[in-house]
């Protein structure tokens, strides 16, 4: 029996359906004008192995913002697998963030499908774990769907950030976007794995997958691969990657302005990131991540409650 | 000011300055000429202390410091300024930010505290309206999309902002129009006092027409052939260089 954690008024539900299973269900023509919150915050008295769920439903012309956060209190081996199911009817608006910040033994799993027939935004952010893997399937189901994916991973260390992103176009006439970014420092891997796939009988298809990469030493790794599956003529694709490393000019312009160089340094990492920050539509979150990925960059996310067991992890200035 | 005495540097292994010998004071206008190749935009570049550059010999002194040992960014602090010859695009960073963090940088140098959002957003306003830099640029990133006037105006915005006692002006007048130029030079001018000196670095006198120029250096193959007064830049402009090669 499925037991409501939280009425969200007008019908809409936040339900407990068992097993670690959330369902958060949105019902035709409702909006829900505050963003809907999922922390999970790890502890001493936790497993150290968790199966969970989340399923979202939003039914047609419905529209939602839900923010998950991933932290953990204890800096112990967690290992996370984590289904999330996105189910986006016509006309419906889905704005769902993924906020990584665990400590670095964690390793998690989410593996998302949606089943989009109408707006899916999707911001994945990665700044925290031991590895992470986002495994996502994203299928375009009705015509004139839209996905917008993007993501930030700083990585250092020896962090693993995988993001595999499958959008298969069933549908004519949809389009979705791609910008995934990536900072990694000491011996961090990075991996975007990007596949679009345009069905037969789909033309229109409008789809443009990115990934930038910045690798701030020798023995960091980023690894892009954008591909395309395309089974109907009259559609528009297209991919691109780059890997490089920060602007050598760049921060010398600054430096002669007087900008020491780890604040230059510091300066255009933010800038890199910001691209995909933007996208965020949330004034307060897009706000947190600045202050996060700033914090990250500097060294000092975790820092907070200073309790010393949370793991932290080194700065990405040197 | 600026004291360089036999100052030799190279690039990836190629000597470009070959005993360069030059003394500024203060509120002089220096001009140094010469044909492409023969070194001033390394002469410009190893004075700010750019990373591609290479000192093997000779001492650089302003105002009484070795500015060779410091820093990119203390020779900043310090008061030097280099308005590039190419302005580098930062996407991302906004003109405001750059430049508070730039100028609180030199404040924070100084031994004085931040300046307050408030008079910092009032000082850019006064400097912008005095070099003539459009506020929509001053809200753009670094740069970004900048036609080549907008870009050297902008230097001499930053420069304007930034305030230094010696100021060097690589090739300032490239890639400009004849109006731009006009402009540019008299927000330079405006900004010269008694008390800063300007380099000015230049590859044709039409520049000299408008900044006036107390000496005139020709730099040839990495050495200065010839000093003289303001008329010296004309007649390398009648003559050439090549009557100075010999």
């Amino acid at each position: 029996m499925d037991k409501v954690l939280k009425d969200l008024g007008n019908g809409a539900v936040i339900s407990d359906v068992g097993d670690d299973g959330i369902q958060i269900e949105v019902p035709a023509g409702v909006k829900i004008e505050k963003p809907i919150y999922l922390t999970q915050l790890l502890g001493k008295k936790d497993k150290l192995k968790l199966e969970q769920g989340i399923f979202i439903y939003l039914r047609e012309g419905s529209e939602a913002d839900v923010i998950i956060t991933d932290r953990t209190a204890v800096n112990r081996p967690f290992k996370v697998k984590r289904d999330i199911i996105a189910d986006v009817r016509k006309d419906a608006r889905l704005n769902l963030y993924l906020l990584q910040e665990q400590g670095t033994k964690s390793v998690w799993l989410n593996k998302m499908d949606s089943y989009n027939s109408g707006h899916l935004t999707l911001g994945i952010f990665c700044l925290g774990g031991a590895s992470i893997t986002n495994s996502l399937l994203l299928d375009m189901c009705a015509e004139g769907a839209t996905a917008d994916v993007f993501g930030m991973t700083i990585a250092s260390g020896t962090q693993q950030v995988t993001n595999a992103v499958t959008v298969t176009h069933r549908a004519p006439r949809c389009r979705d976007r791609e910008l995934f970014k990536q900072i990694l420092d000491e011996e961090a891997v990075g991996r975007f794995e990007g596949l679009v796939q345009v069905n037969p009988h789909c033309p229109g298809a409008d789809s443009q997958q990115t990934s930038r990469n910045i690798c701030l030493s020798r023995t960091a790794r980023a690894y892009a691969q954008p591909q395309l599956i395309i089974d109907t003529d009259d559609v528009r694709c297209s991919h691109g990657a780059t890997v490089g490393q920060l602007d050598e000019e760049a921060l010398f312009y600054l430096q002669q302005r007087g900008i020491p160089r780890h604040e230059a340094r510091l300066l255009l990492l933010s800038a890199f990131l910001n691209e995909v920050v933007d996208k965020v539509s949330i004034d307060g979150l897009r706000e947190r991540l600045r202050m996060m990925a700033d914090a990250r960059l500097r060294g000092d996310l975790n820092h907070c409650v200073a309790c010393g067991s949370c793991g932290t992890f080194g700065a990405i200035d040197n | 000011m600026l004291k360089i005495e036999n100052l030799h540097a190279s690039i990836a292994g190629k000597e470009i300055l070959k005993g360069i010998n030059l003394t500024v004071g203060e509120g002089e206008v220096h001009a140094i000429m010469g044909p492409n190749g023969s070194g001033k935009s390394t002469l410009s570049n190893v004075l700010v202390g750019h990373p591609a550059y290479t000192v093997t010999e000779g001492t650089v002194t302003f105002r009484g410091k070795d500015l060779l040992g410091m820093t990119p960014e203390d020779r900043s602090h310090e008061g030097l300024f280099l308005s590039f010859q190419y302005p580098v695009e930062i996407p991302g960073v906004s003109m405001t930010t750059f430049m508070r963090t730039a100028v609180n940088a030199q404040r924070t140098y100084r031994g004085l505290p931040p300046l307050e959002a408030a008079d910092f957003l009032k000082l850019m306003r006064e400097k912008r309206a005095l070099v003539g830099l459009d506020s929509k640029l001053a809200n753009r990133s670094v740069n970004e999309g900048f036609s080549g006037g907008e870009k050297k105006r902008n230097e001499i915005y930053q420069m304007a902002m930034l305030e230094p006692l010696l100021s060097i002006l690589d090739e300032t007048d490239s890639g400009l129009d004849i109006d731009a130029l006009r402009i540019v030079a008299e927000g330079v001018n405006k900004l010269h006092t008694p008390q800063n000196s300007v380099i000015v670095i230049t590859h044709y006198q039409r520049l000299l027409n408008y900044i006036r120029p107390d000496v005139v250096h020709v730099l040839y193959a990495g050495r200065i052939v010839k000093t003289g007064g303001p008329e010296l830049a004309q007649e390398l402009e009648e003559r050439g260089y090549d009557w100075l090669k010999g």
